[in-house]
């Protein structure tokens, strides 16, 4: 018995043996595996250093900008009328507003809708980007209050609702009536928050278009593959995301008018502030200031000019007379192959970004381009305008 | 040389440049690497050598960002129309194909 029990213990601790030097050996293989991962990495932002360096600056500037400060007494301010940049003879007002709206700095902001008569997808998608600009710049104990008064019309409250706004804000709903609109003429707005969302979304757009647009399949095939895809790109490249991925869209068709409104925004620093934290920061201040005062210019080279703000974007070589890319791949032209594909498609097409606007009408010129002392967008913000059937 | 189905083989929908775009996957320089690696090297294209053929039936979209980053990438050694003598697209409509041209000429003339 004694042999026994002896044998056993010696087998035991035989065994406790075996597994120490087991955990020794992975512990010293992942010691050296850490090693070798840091050697690997250091070499690696040793080769990109200029690549790291930028994406660094990019981040602190973007800290920077997302500190909001609300310590002013509240406030109101009046929407009446239509609202939203769809119909051409709103958009002085529209951009009036959002000039007021969204830099505030009062501790509650109160939206007076009573006199509000319709709010277009554009107006919607701006009141989001002012959600998102509340939510990434403040802590939840130093948020400032924002509300909304019920509009007079039974239709504007009904579409608050309808749309997904009142889900995206997380506003209690009214008891108002749901029969004024159709679920088959809208993409609803949401909170995106799976970046494999974009392809169900990109499909419910066109069949938004194939059923209600003007548009031959062919026409939507490349609306769908130059439009569609480049801003998609956009958006989801540079939308911040710590609440949700950091845009959004929402597309409506309105019989009425004869039009399909298509809004796909981003909550991200702005055309300016991209195109001067990225490595043709240098080469892009020769010709503007960096100003916000300045955006709408900005916008306006973006539009036609071969810029990028992205962080591998290449230099332009120095060449015997002009300056030019060299031959391969290269970013710069995402906006401007939107802006040709919408002329070809005579798409009215409006692009928002911080304190800067550009409006082109259906031939691809630009008929309102500048900035707002204030911004007017807190994000980038694309519409276009799709012809579509009227029904009377 | 055997075709290559492009939406089976990789993905349906072409539109991510990079990791940074879209959801980040199936991007352009992944399908790069995975079909046309052979190809970064000026010697390939000086060589006579059998097609490869890119069949597009199952593919829904390409976006020009990817179409610049998988294709207009190799203009830094070769001419457009060169290009498409060594790399051909079966099966694909004409929308995809305008898009292929516009950044393999946009590539290669720096613009």
């Amino acid at each position: 018995m004694r042999k026994i029990r002896d044998k056993l213990r010696l087998l035991l601790k035989k065994r406790q043996q075996a597994l120490l030097r087991k955990q020794c050996r992975a512990a010293k293989m992942s010691r050296h595996n850490d090693r070798i991962s840091k050697q690997r990495l250091r070499k690696f932002r040793a080769r990109h250093a200029e690549y790291f360096r930028l994406k660094e600056q990019r981040e602190y500037f973007r800290r920077q900008l997302y500190r909001g400060s609300y310590t002013k007494p509240p406030a109101t301010v009046e929407i009446s009328g239509d609202f939203g940049i769809e119909d051409s003879g709103g958009i002085d007002y529209f951009l009036d507003r959002a000039n007021d709206i969204i830099d505030f700095k009062n501790t509650q902001l109160t939206l007076t809708l009573a006199n509000c008569t319709r709010v277009w997808p554009s107006a919607i998608t701006l009141l989001c980007s002012l959600m998102q600009w509340v939510e990434l710049s403040t802590r939840m104990s130093k948020r400032p209050r924002l509300g909304s008064t019920a509009s007079n019309s039974d239709k504007v409250n009904s579409y608050l609702d309808y749309c997904g706004f009142y889900n995206y804000v997380k506003r209690h709903r009214d008891n108002t009536k749901q029969d004024y609109y159709s679920d088959k003429e809208i993409v609803k707005i949401q909170r995106e928050t799976l970046s494999s969302n974009i392809e169900p979304r990109e499909d419910k757009i066109v069949g938004l278009l194939e059923q209600f647009s003007d548009l031959s399949s062919e026409q939507i095939e490349l609306f769908n593959c130059k439009v569609l895809t480049e801003t998609f790109n956009n958006v989801t490249e540079h939308g911040v995301s710590y609440h949700d991925r950091g845009w959004w869209v929402l597309a409506q068709y309105h019989k009425t008018h004869g039009i399909i409104s298509l809004c796909i925004a981003d909550n991200g620093i702005g055309i300016r502030n991209t195109l001067m934290t990225g490595p043709q920061a240098a080469d892009i201040s020769k010709k503007i200031d960096n100003t916000h005062l300045n955006d709408g210019q900005f916008i306006k080279m973006a539009l036609e000019e071969i810029v990028s703000g992205a962080l591998e974007a290449p230099l332009k070589s120095a060449g015997i007379f002009i300056k030019k890319y060299k031959s391969g791949a290269h970013r710069g032209n995402g906006l401007k192959r939107i802006s040709d594909t919408c002329k070809n498609l005579s798409i009215p097409f409006a692009i928002l970004s911080h304190n800067g606007y550009a409006f082109l009408d259906k031939n691809g010129n630009i008929v309102k381009n500048g900035s707002m002392p204030n911004r007017v967008f807190a994000g980038t913000f694309c519409h276009f305008l799709i012809p579509a059937r009227k029904e009377i | 040389m055997p075709t290559i189905d492009v939406g089976k083989e990789f993905y349906h929908r072409l539109a991510n440049r990079d990791k940074n775009q879209g959801d980040g996957k199936y991007t352009a320089i992944d399908f790069r690497k995975r079909f046309l690696s052979g190809l970064d090297n000026p010697e390939f294209w000086k060589t006579l050598s059998e097609p490869i053929i890119f069949d597009f039936k199952n593919v829904k979209k390409i976006g020009p960002s990817f179409a610049n980053e998988a294709f207009g990438y190799f203009t830094k050694y070769v001419k457009p129309k060169d290009f498409l003598k060594k790399i051909q697209f079966t099966n694909i409509s004409k929308v995809q194909m305008l898009i292929i041209e516009e950044e393999l000429e946009s590539g290669y003339i720096g613009k």
